[in-house]
């Protein structure tokens, strides 16, 4: 007869609490405590494992600044209906009035994000805004053409500036004998705290980061209805498994809602960046572009917000483009000090915008 | 933040993945229970692996906000081996430095480990003084000094001359191959 008491010498023990987990990181558990610590992680892979990390330096005092995430988006089923509902919507050219109430959805929540300290020229943090609703684009005002922003060619997120290489003088160097001295020991060169390049995507001749880089964990983002994932045995038993739920993959959706950019359409382009923006606020092609779009209907308030949090994005594709626009709303905004200082930190960065914002 | 009550407290983790399922408010409600649960365990395992505190927490804060899907995507039985092997896969993943992701959230679990752990829990002592005589002699020496004397890692260390890392190696593999003894394979390998 199985005899399972808790004195059983391999039973784990009752659960182990997070204070006495740091506790034990810490060293300050006495025997007892130790070994009922020590016994549950014989038993339980994921608590070795953590104790594992939490045994590292640095580890507990991270932990104790640990926060829970803003409350996500829908889960992707209904998210996937409404994606498909809306285009269908906009494809129809079916007006606001049929489009708000897709957006009558829980508010989402700007994402707590620290701005890299090694950006001198970023904007400030940004204030919070409430969403922007569909209502609210559609009582804004297009600018006149010659006073929008974001379409030239000359523009650095454009594609006509993806091989744009500044050609300069290289001085003659000469000739030098090999030195065979040990060459000095130098510290070990810093590791880059973000990458140097990421992928990118043109669509309509505009610059986007591939959802690869921005979405890497939402397989649900690259599938397209066409598609039948390995594990279902075929068209059909997928659709058995996931029942009516429909997705759209982000590029096509991202080309639609670029190519209303392209022609200036810019509510309905804002229409849809909003709807990106509304499941995945953190997504920094849509805030870029959603930015300029506000800009371009007079909405800068809302502009001022969607760029300063492209500008400060951990992902840096838009960081030069954003600042720039960013001043340029703020000086429409008429908080004139700010956008000279901004335009003069621009000025001094010495990047793609620097000489247009010496001028300013 | 999430909301929290307190009558999701004493729900299963199992209760609480097919809370998140469903629509707001309970699924925040079950999501903040299972932060509290979880979150510094996956932290601790995403410092195992990534050795940085930024890249744990990200991935923590990541798997948290992506749960709601995967839970819907997956059938999980078992939500703490799920998220466990979840965490370790996205870390190692982070490692590797992959750009193209299959599904690595819904990878089927061991489920022998799981009955050779219920044997070894149930089995009476004079079955398991049986088994542990079929160990090696270091893993014999580690598993009764720690499990039947009840002594410490370090302790077991200092007694047996072994390091601490390899008294827990020891250790697992004692636990294993006494597994495997109690599921009635003959040669142990041990």
């Amino acid at each position: 007869m199985p005899t399972r008491t808790p004195d059983h010498p391999f039973a784990p023990g009752g659960p182990v609490s997070r204070e006495l987990l740091e506790a034990y990181a810490a060293g300050r558990c006495d025997p007892d405590q130790r070994h009922a610590v020590e016994r549950a992680m014989e038993a339980d892979p994921l608590l070795r494992d953590a104790m594992d990390g939490l045994h590292l330096p640095g580890a507990i005092e991270a932990l104790r600044t640990l926060r829970p995430p803003p409350p996500g988006p829908p889960p992707p089923p209904s998210r996937g209906r409404t994606l498909l509902v809306v285009v269908g919507a906009l494809l129809l050219g079916g007006t606001w009035l049929v489009v708000s109430p897709m957006m009558e959805r829980p508010a989402p929540v700007a994402p707590e994000r620290p701005l890299r300290p090694t950006m001198p020229t970023a904007p400030a943090p940004v204030e919070a805004l409430p969403p922007m609703e569909v209502a609210e684009v559609m009582e804004a005002e297009e600018r006149p053409a010659n006073e929008r922003i974001g379409h030239a060619a000359d523009e650095r997120h454009h594609e006509a500036m993806r091989h744009m290489v500044e050609r300069t003088s290289i001085d003659r160097m000469e000739a030098r004998a090999p030195d065979t001295a040990t060459p000095p020991r130098t510290a070990p060169r810093p590791v880059p705290a973000h990458r140097p390049s990421r992928q990118l995507v043109f669509l309509h001749g505009y610059k986007l980061v591939h959802p690869d880089e921005l979405h890497p964990y939402e397989p649900v983002l690259h599938q397209w209805q066409g598609h039948t994932p390995a594990a279902h045995a075929d068209h059909d038993a997928r659709n058995a498994a996931t029942g009516q739920v429909r997705t759209m993959a982000y590029l096509p959706f991202m080309d639609a809602a670029m190519a209303r950019f392209h022609a200036h359409d810019h509510k309905a382009a804002l229409v849809e960046l909003l709807f990106v923006l509304d499941q995945y606020p953190d997504d920094v092609n849509a805030l870029f572009y959603a930015g300029l779009c506000a800009y371009n209907l007079g909405a800068y308030a809302r502009a001022e917000n969607f760029l300063a949090q492209a500008a400060t994005h951990r992902i840096d594709t838009f960081d030069e483009e954003a600042r720039w626009y960013h001043a340029l709303t703020l000086e429409q905004l008429g908080d004139h000090a700010g956008a000279r200082q901004a335009f003069a930190r621009i000025a001094a960065g010495g990047g793609f915008y620097a000489e247009r914002a010496g001028e300013r | 933040m999430f909301m929290r009550r307190q009558r999701s407290v004493d729900a299963s983790d199992e209760e609480l993945a097919a809370a998140v399922r469903a629509a707001p408010p309970h699924r925040n409600e079950a999501l903040a229970t299972l932060w509290d649960r979880y979150a510094h365990l996956l932290f601790g395992t995403g410092m195992k692996y990534l050795k940085d505190t930024d890249r744990a927490r990200d991935t923590v804060m990541q798997l948290f906000a992506d749960l709601p899907a995967l839970l819907l995507r997956h059938d999980v039985a078992r939500f703490r081996p799920w998220a466990h092997a979840v965490m370790r896969n996205r870390c190692l993943l982070a490692l590797r430095g992959a750009r193209h992701h299959a599904d690595i959230d819904g990878l089927p679990l061991p489920d022998d480990e799981d009955d050779g752990e219920a044997r070894l829990r149930e089995a009476d002592l004079e079955r398991l003084e049986q088994a542990i005589e079929q160990l090696n002699a270091e893993q014999r020496a580690c598993v009764r000094l720690f499990h039947l004397e009840r002594l410490s890692y370090a302790h077991v260390a200092d007694r047996t001359g072994h390091t601490i890392e390899q008294v827990r190696s020891h250790l697992q593999n004692g636990r294993r191959n006494l597994r495997r003894i109690l599921q009635g394979h003959a040669d142990p390998n041990p």
